[in-house]
């Protein structure tokens, strides 16, 4: 069944970047643990109007004022950030999908903890490592390699500049 | 000597071309654009700046860019690094302290950098690296060396070095060559090669001593003129004679290839005069079957190379040819040549009468049937030929014509073979002085007789106890010819060779058709090899023969007697390969009638192609002509050192004739030797004496070209002049090769 | 003392049909190497075929040089005896096949010298260095069959050194 809290919008700074707007999480099945957390398992999806994410259980925790903590356990978990397309001089933003085998998203500092194999692909751009830190707000990613483990990033050059021809 | 010491240092500690894993496996050409970063730690903004932390990585195709920490923007593609980097491509490896560079357009900036030429094996320093996007490298202030890390033998400084990997050229401005810390050489601006491709360049510098030119310094420049051609030009300054100008080249045509030298001497304060050596050899193809063999020599006078010919080969010379020869071969069974010929002799001991004649032309004719009519097939050798002679000297044209008829069956156990000829010889005289030809019938002599051989012998073998196989072939050979007077004959180019085993089974005791020998011979001759069953290598072989004349031969060249009857030398020859490496050689002439060796020779041989040590030792006596001993050696007797030495010493005239004693020292960037000469030169056994070094640089002129070396070479022709530019860079040629196999 | 005539040792197989293949760039007439080895092999009962492709091995013979070294110099340091030196190198393929790894061979001869009969001495030369040809063909050939017999005898299993009855 589709059980979906309502929060009404309450009008916040403008920060484009914030996903804002109504959250929906469809499961196949929901328990509501005694602390307030509520345990959604079974084709979970929890989406928002720029933020996905799915997993086969959710962990999702209110902290009032609407904000909230999810968390999402998968094999793998996914993150979706739909990108946003250029406006006067600002370019485009591509969007940004995560993936790991955990996976943590506080609404309130809009920051998403991906970990387990962690991969982030932000455009053609791919990072790999054992935890990535994305500030879904400011669209910054930050990963760490882990014990021993290195990050490892894969660029592909978008090619505004038509690249030279030949490498030395 | 290329060990271990000789490698570069390696900076990058990964191979170069990087294992790449990508998630989604792009095909080759969007893989090459594709940028692989490897941190402990990154973070990226929203617009595209990363700061990569803690052994980064950075690979882009073959490139790559390590460090502690990197900054990278993705929007310019820009890599910053302000601390200790390395940066890697195929040809470059660049290890700085500060470095910029662009992965999109492959251009940047790197400074206070070492670098190293992985290709090349070349290293340096330099205070700024500018690599362009078309991949030229512009280094400043910098120096450049082929030492490797430990060494700092010889290094070239320059304010500017530009590396241009596709051309293969480095150039260097201002340059300073600093040779054991010592600077040697300043040149304003200079080219060195970067990979094999022939290339115009300096070769190196030959300085010698010696008494007839006093300093001798000769330094090569090489010229790359076009695929199919190039030129050295040899310029040679000798305080004792003046400054000598050598030019040789090489051409290579679609179906010939030649060589041509030209040696200048402006004007030689010792010999008052110019003098000049001029050189030239060709050979060419008109087709399959039509081919032009061509050489060409002259010195301005005959004691040039005395003076300066410089090697003890060059200075023995004593004549130089000149000559075409034009052969065509049918395909059927004949074959033409036509040549033209003469000769400039250099021995200023031969008065002009005995200068050799000059054939102008010679036209032969070898025709031998190709099938045969019960084993015989029938042959037709003829030669015209016009015999010149300045000087006061008979002249005249002669026709030989000897058609024959030859008997053959060889089969593997045993073989006959006779051949029966009518030979008739005829010629038109003329005497420009009047003075030896006195009357008519001896304007046209001619001379007719047959020349009838037959010859035979059975081929046996076994395998020897220890397995190896050996051959023995007895063969036996009968010779008759009539005797005919050939006194009032002219004498245009018959002489009497050296009585070998090849001369027992000669149909004629002479060389050339002026006096054709009567005889009434018998031939015996043995022979038997022993082969290394495993290797078919001849373990050791000899061979023993002796004439026997039935009568005394009558036909004598002018102030010789004719042999007489009866035995004569006995001819035996032994050859004996042992412990792989090892030769021996022992060739004797004994003569029954006065009972000593006519002739003897005794040679030991060590040749070890691995190490390249050679060692020689050799007794040669021939009576009446010469006894000489000849030791030589050439060792290495370290893995940088290297020594060798020779010396010939005739007993018959108690003097040293050649003595030669070298050294080379060479390490992986750069080799010295050393070699000090001494060889009689003049007619009058005057003795040239010199002393030569080399120095090569390895990476400033291309490898291969270096030097002929001063050390005594095993094969083939000695090099007439010194310096000869070792040709390792062979021509190339656009259309398909010049090689015809047949 | 145990010597049969010769023909008792079979020319090895691969021998049998084989083409000599020689290299002598700008030459048109047929080294004597070439023609010596043609006709020892034909003794021996060879068919030494017009092209490569009807044999069952090339006898590829390359880098045919005829040096020639002062040997002894006279008192007045010309030179009185010089050393013929001929070296070839050669290799044994079927096609892409190297049936016998490429080697090089080397004969020498001494002869003397006089300026006075140079013409006579160039006709010695040019006999001797075609006595030498002919013996270069001879080792080459005797090399060749012992080293093609030597790898025969490993594949039939029959030691090569046996040697057959008369046939």
């Amino acid at each position: 069944q589709d059980a979906s809290p309502t929060r009404e919008s309450r009008p916040r700074a403008a920060e484009r970047l914030r996903p804002v707007g109504p959250v929906t999480v469809t499961a196949t099945s929901v328990d509501w643990a005694k602390n307030g957390m509520m345990i959604y398992t079974g084709d979970v999806k929890l989406s928002s109007d720029t933020l996905n994410l799915d997993g086969d259980r959710l962990e999702l925790e209110q902290l009032g004022d609407g904000e909230y903590r999810a968390r999402i356990i998968g094999k793998p978990a996914h993150l979706l950030h739909s990108g946003t397309p250029a406006s006067g001089e600002t370019p485009a933003d591509p969007p940004v999908t995560a993936r790991g085998r955990t996976l943590v998203f506080d609404s309130k500092n809009g920051i998403a903890d991906i970990s387990g194999d962690a991969r982030v692909t932000r455009g053609e751009d791919e990072i790999t490592g054992e935890t990535i830190h994305y500030n879904v707000n400011e669209r910054r990613i930050q990963a760490a390699g882990g014990s021993g483990g290195q990050v490892r990033i894969v660029i592909q050059p978008n090619n505004r500049a038509a690249p030279a021809a030949g490498t030395p | 000597a290329d060990g271990g010491m000789c490698t570069q240092p390696r900076y990058s500690t990964t191979p170069l071309t990087a294992v790449v894993e990508s998630a989604d496996g792009g095909e080759e050409r969007e893989l090459d654009q594709k940028i692989f970063v490897e941190a402990d730690s990154a973070s990226m903004t929203r617009e595209g700046l990363s700061q990569l932390m803690g052994s980064v990585r950075v690979r882009q195709g073959t490139k790559e860019i390590s460090a502690d920490n990197i900054d990278y923007d993705n929007a310019q593609q820009l890599i910053t690094v302000d601390a200790e980097s390395v940066f890697s491509n195929p040809e470059l490896v660049i290890k700085s302290g500060s470095a910029r560079f662009n992965l999109n357009d492959n251009s940047g900036v790197f400074r206070d950098s070492d670098f190293v030429l992985p290709t090349r094996g070349a290293r340096g320093t330099s205070g700024e690296i500018r690599v362009a996007t078309d991949g030229k490298a512009e280094l400043r202030k910098t120096s450049y060396t082929t030492c490797p890390i430990n060494s700092n033998a010889w290094y070239l400084e320059a304010s500017d070095i530009r590396l241009d990997q596709d051309a293969g050229l480095g150039t260097a401005r201002h340059a300073r060559l600093r040779f054991g810390g010592v600077p040697i050489l300043y040149v304003p601006w200079f080219q060195f090669p970067l990979d094999d491709r022939r290339r115009s360049g300096l070769l190196f510098p030959t300085i010698g001593e010696t008494n007839q030119t006093g300093v001798d310094l000769r330094w090569p420049v090489y010229l790359n003129l076009a695929p199919n051609y190039d030129a050295t030009v040899t310029p040679r300054l000798m305080t004792r004679r003046g400054f000598m100008l050598g030019t040789s080249g090489r051409y290579l045509l679609n179906n010939g290839e030649g060589r041509a030298q030209f040696d200048y001497l402006e004007d030689d304060k010792v010999f008052g005069k110019s003098r000049s050596l001029t050189r030239v050899d060709h050979a060419n193809l008109f087709s399959r079957n039509l081919g032009l063999e061509a050489t060409f020599a002259e010195v301005s006078d005959p004691q040039y190379f005395e003076d300066l010919g410089g090697t003890f080969a060059s200075s023995s010379i004593t004549y130089l040819e000149r000559s075409a020869r034009l052969t065509y071969q049918s395909p059927a069974s004949y074959r033409v040549t036509a040549l033209v010929q003469n000769f400039q002799t250099i021995d200023n001991g031969i008065s002009a009468i005995d200068d050799p004649y000059k054939r102008l032309p010679q036209i032969r004719f070898d025709a031998l049937t190709r099938n045969t009519y019960l084993d015989t097939r029938a042959g037709l050798n003829a030669e015209y030929v016009n015999f010149v002679r300045d000087g006061a000297s008979v002249e005249g044209q002669r026709l030989d014509l000897q058609p024959y008829l030859r008997y053959q069956r060889d089969l593997n156990a045993w073989y006959v073979s006779s051949q029966v000829d009518y030979r008739y010889t005829g010629y038109k005289l003329s005497d420009p002085t009047q003075s030896l030809l006195a009357n008519q019938q001896q304007q046209s002599p001619s001379r007719a007789l047959p020349v009838v051989s037959a010859e035979g012998g059975l081929r046996f073998d076994r395998i020897t106890s220890t397995g190896a196989i050996q051959t023995l072939e007895p063969r036996v050979f009968a010779l008759y010819v009539p005797y005919e007077n050939q006194d009032q004959l002219p004498l245009f180019d018959t002489g009497e060779p050296d009585f070998d085993f090849t001369q027992l089974f000669a149909r004629n005791r002479f060389f050339g058709e002026d006096r054709i020998s009567d005889a009434r011979n018998l031939t015996g001759t043995v022979t038997t090899r022993v082969i290394d069953p495993e290797t078919g290598d001849m373990q050791w072989s000899a061979s023993f023969g002796q004439l026997y004349r039935l009568e005394a031969s009558r036909v004598a060249l002018p102030g010789q007697d004719a042999p007489d009857s009866g035995a004569t030398d006995f001819i035996g020859e032994i050859n004996y390969n042992f412990l792989s490496h090892w030769s021996a050689q022992v060739i004797g002439q004994w003569s029954p009638d006065r009972a000593e060796l006519e002739r003897s020779n005794v040679a030991l041989r060590y040749r070890n192609p691995a190490s390249g040590s050679r060692f020689d030792i050799a007794y040669r006596d021939r009576i009446g002509l010469l006894e000489q001993t000849d030791v030589s050696f050439n060792l290495p007797v370290s893995s940088a050192w290297r020594i060798g030495a020779r010396s010939r010493y005739s007993i018959r005239d108690e003097k040293t004739l050649e003595s030669f004693v070298g050294a080379s020292y060479e390490t992986c960037c750069w080799a010295i030797s050393a070699a000090y000469r001494r060889f009689i030169t003049g007619a009058d056994g005057a003795l040239n004496n010199g002393i030569y070094f080399q120095l090569e640089l390895k990476g400033l002129s291309r490898i291969g070209t270096g030097f002929a070396s001063l050390l005594p070479s095993d094969d083939g022709d000695d090099a007439a002049t010194p310096g000869a530019l070792g040709t390792a860079n062979n021509l190339s040629n656009n259309s398909n090769g010049s090689g015809r196999s047949r | 003392c145990g010597f049969h005539p010769a023909g008792s040792r079979p020319l090895p197989d691969v021998l049998r049909r084989v083409y000599v293949d020689v290299v002598v760039p700008y030459r048109v007439s047929e080294p004597p190497l070439e023609a010596s080895l043609r006709a020892r092999l034909t003794r021996q009962g060879a068919l030494v075929t017009k092209e490569a492709a009807s044999a069952t091995a090339t006898i590829k013979l390359t880098n045919l040089k005829e040096g020639r070294q002062v040997l002894s110099v006279g008192p007045d340091g010309k030179a009185i005896e010089f050393l013929l030196v001929t070296t070839v190198e050669y290799e044994v393929i079927d096609g892409g096949q190297v049936l016998v790894p490429p080697g090089s061979l080397r004969v020498t001869r001494a002869y003397t010298f006089n300026t006075e009969q140079v013409l006579a001495k160039e006709a010695e030369e040019a006999r001797l260095r075609e006595y030498i040809q002919d013996q270069l063909a001879e080792l080459l050939l005797l090399k060749l069959e012992t080293q093609l017999s030597h790898q025969q005898g490993r594949v039939d299993g029959a030691p090569a050194a046996v040697v057959d009855p008369l046939p």
